[in-house]
């Protein structure tokens, strides 16, 4: 049933990428949470993430398979209660110092312990999150290495540092290639090939282009950063490959975002449950995959893993999912 | 009677190999019908619902591996789910439409305004009533002590003291450790801290041309420290702000800045009310004293007079427009009267105090 190009291996198709929310149902996930919330002061948090991804997860289809996110509250809350914990302790060694007056060269302790908890919460999440998303059934994983991402993080910061920010492009680059690179979808690997040159010219071009034609060009510089982020990963199963590509234009964004935020303000917040839909599947039909990979043959290879301590530390310092 | 059955797919946990197999739908239990000879039962009790929309239903059941089941026949779905073991109340809610989620929505909405409106001021207010008054003294003080380090704080030691005086022989009864601060300014005002500190405006003493007015202006400063205004107008904004990030945890950008203003509207209104207080408070502290409550009425006149100079409009503005409490003022003079005696004493210093002030005109 595959066509079969000259080497033997498949022929490139283009694979289906969708998302199939509805805002109405998504409207009803958001107030149910947001009642349970209310009514047990916030301690639903995680419950209510849970319900959150697993609706938003199962209404993205792939190939016209969904995707599951089958992490559960509970786990959640643990790792909540464990983040809660290990941020606290940070800031009561603060206080500590602070109002015992000790000596202030002692706040270098939780100070490191900020900036190694960053990359220890990313590591975290990522482990959590991938192996508690899975497509047919087959889990995605994370097989990155915790000292090799804080040793990453810490010649990254230095240099950025030392370069007074210039080198924050290489930096972000180098754990971006470093943490897609390692998730693996089955037996598939993702890979990620960014270059911190391409990244700061980007970046450059457009915050002056942007302040040059007093913030319209903005739209178009977030085009070009969404294609940044899709262009460069890719998938590799053997010798077979998919390929992501951007299709979208600064004006996409400009009438994607203009409507968004029309909508917010008219309805004074209650649309973003349809904004939330909205944006799912502007970006899911912004992306072209093709490749030849035969998606009928990943093989279950990761491991479940549900600690989920490092998504909550994540979420507590408000660290986004995706660097 | 047929039972319902419908092709699906089947995904067995090893690989992404796609099974078609079909499903029939049996009172507490699944058919599945596959390539293998005998055909697979599953409990309804045993499975778990990973996705429902109106076009997919997506089961799971099995553990290590767990297998998942997806149906995409819309009538199926529609009568498997009603068999499917009932769901939690969650389930059953969320999926009840959208008409009973505008409903819940709406009575979320109400339920937040109300609180936001009414309990909260109440529990704020209350909160204030079990902290102590060093509270207060702290806060004033550190505020006093920035105001004094900035740039345009030129204060007037020689008038103050003589304020000073004056204050003590007017209310000598007091709780507190007022201290009247004369701060050199072209502004006409005058506001008192938490801890006691009164700072009077010299523009706002060169204005005042009798004795009464002055002993309204210090009655209406005292009865904010008084009442401890400051501290339940900041308990009031931060019980505000925790309700709102409480109730909006996921809230972006836009709304943020939406919640943020109207907290700040929210905040206005409190002053407001506080100023009422304070103007009806002062009333009550010079009728003690027996003093000719006019002098405060005189001096919301002076306070119009200068306002007339820059339009504020009334929903931003922190006081209550100066003709509304000259209003009530005049209205409490009248409904409550009293007699009022002399104040030699105080006539004398409000003598001192007026020569004493440089360059004045007469």
């Amino acid at each position: 049933m595959e066509l079969l190009s000259n080497d033997g291996s498949p022929a490139p198709r283009v694979y289906s990428f969708v998302h199939k929310g509805s805002g109405s149902s998504y409207f009803g996930i958001v107030i149910v949470n947001m009642l349970l919330s209310i009514v047990t002061l916030g301690l639903y948090y995680p419950w209510a993430k849970a319900r959150k991804l697993q609706y938003l997860y199962g209404a993205t289809e792939f190939n016209d398979s969904r995707f599951e996110f089958h992490g559960t509250g509970a786990e959640m809350f643990k790792g909540f209660i464990k983040a809660i914990l290990l941020i606290a302790v940070l800031y009561a060694m603060v206080f500590t110092i602070v109002l015992m007056r000790l000596s202030p060269l002692l706040l270098i302790i939780p100070v490191l312990g900020f900036m190694a908890i960053i990359p220890l919460a990313i590591h975290g999440s990522y482990k959590y999150r991938m192996s508690r998303t899975s497509w047919r059934g087959i889990r995605f994983g994370y097989r990155g290495n915790r000292g090799e991402l804080f040793g990453l993080s810490i010649k990254g910061l230095l240099l950025t540092i030392v370069t007074l920010g210039i080198y924050g492009s290489w930096f972000t680059m180098s754990l971006r290639n470093y943490v897609l690179g390692n998730i693996r979808f089955g037996n598939a690997e993702f890979k990620y090939k960014g270059n911190g040159g391409e990244f700061f010219v980007l970046n450059l071009k457009g915050y002056l282009l942007t302040l040059f034609t007093l913030g319209i060009y903005m739209f178009w510089w977030q085009k070009d950063l969404f294609a940044y982020y899709v262009n460069n990963l890719s998938l590799q199963r053997g010798n077979e490959n998919i390929k992501l590509k951007c299709t979208a234009t600064g004006g996409d964004f400009f009438a994607f975002t203009i409507v968004n935020l029309l909508l917010v303000i008219f309805t004074l917040g209650i649309a973003l449950p349809w904004v939330m839909i909205r944006t799912l599947k502007f970006i899911c039909s912004k992306i072209e995959v093709t490749g030849n990979v035969n998606f009928e043959a990943l093989t279950q290879t990761e491991a479940a893993y549900t600690d989920a301590t490092g998504e909550d530390v994540s979420d507590m310092l408000d660290l986004g999912f995706v660097i | 009677m047929q039972n319902l059955q419908t092709e699906a797919r089947l995904y067995n946990g090893v690989s992404s190999r796609v099974f078609i197999v079909n499903v029939i739908l049996f009172d507490d239990h699944l058919l599945l019908e596959t390539d293998e000879e005998i055909p697979l039962k599953i409990l309804l009790n045993n499975i778990q619902i990973v996705h429902h929309d109106k076009n997919l239903l997506s089961l799971g059941y099995g553990i290590s591996p767990r297998k998942i089941i997806e149906i995409r026949n819309a009538e199926f779905i529609k009568i498997c789910f009603k068999y499917l073991p009932s769901k939690s109340f969650y389930h059953r809610i969320v999926n009840a439409g959208i008409k009973t989620h505008a409903a819940i929505a709406a009575v979320l909405i109400s339920f937040l305004l109300l609180c936001y409106f009414f309990l909260l001021p109440f529990v704020a207010e209350h909160a204030v009533s079990i902290m102590p008054h060093s509270f207060d003294q702290k806060l004033g003080k550190e505020v006093f002590d920035q105001m004094k380090d900035g740039k345009h704080f030129n204060i007037d030691s020689n008038v103050s003291v003589l304020l000073n005086n004056y204050l003590q022989t007017l209310y000598p009864q007091q709780q507190w450790n007022f201290e009247v601060v004369v701060v050199k300014s072209n502004q006409v005002n005058a506001f008192a801290l938490p801890d006691g500190h009164i700072i009077i405006y010299s523009k706002m003493l060169e204005e005042i041309k009798d004795n009464r007015q002055l002993a309204g202006l210090l009655a209406h400063e005292i009865s904010h420290v008084e009442h401890r205004h400051s501290m339940r107008l900041l308990c009031k904004n931060i019980a505000g702000y925790l309700l709102i990030s409480a109730a909006f945890s996921d809230v972006n950008g836009i709304m943020a800045v939406v919640l943020d203003n109207a907290n700040k509207l929210q905040q206005l209104s409190f002053s407001r009310n506080y100023e009422k207080e304070a103007d009806l408070s002062a009333f009550n502290l010079l009728k003690k004293q027996q003093f000719d409550p006019n002098g405060l009425t005189q001096l919301f006149e002076i306070l119009k007079k200068e306002e007339g100079k820059i339009k504020v409009p009334e929903f931003i503005r922190t006081h209550p427009i100066t003709t509304e409490r000259i209003k009530y003022l005049k209205e409490k003079i009248k409904s409550d009267p009293y007699s009022y005696s002399s104040h030699a004493e105080l006539d004398v210093l409000f003598g001192l105090i007026k020569e004493s002030l440089p360059g004045e005109e007469d």
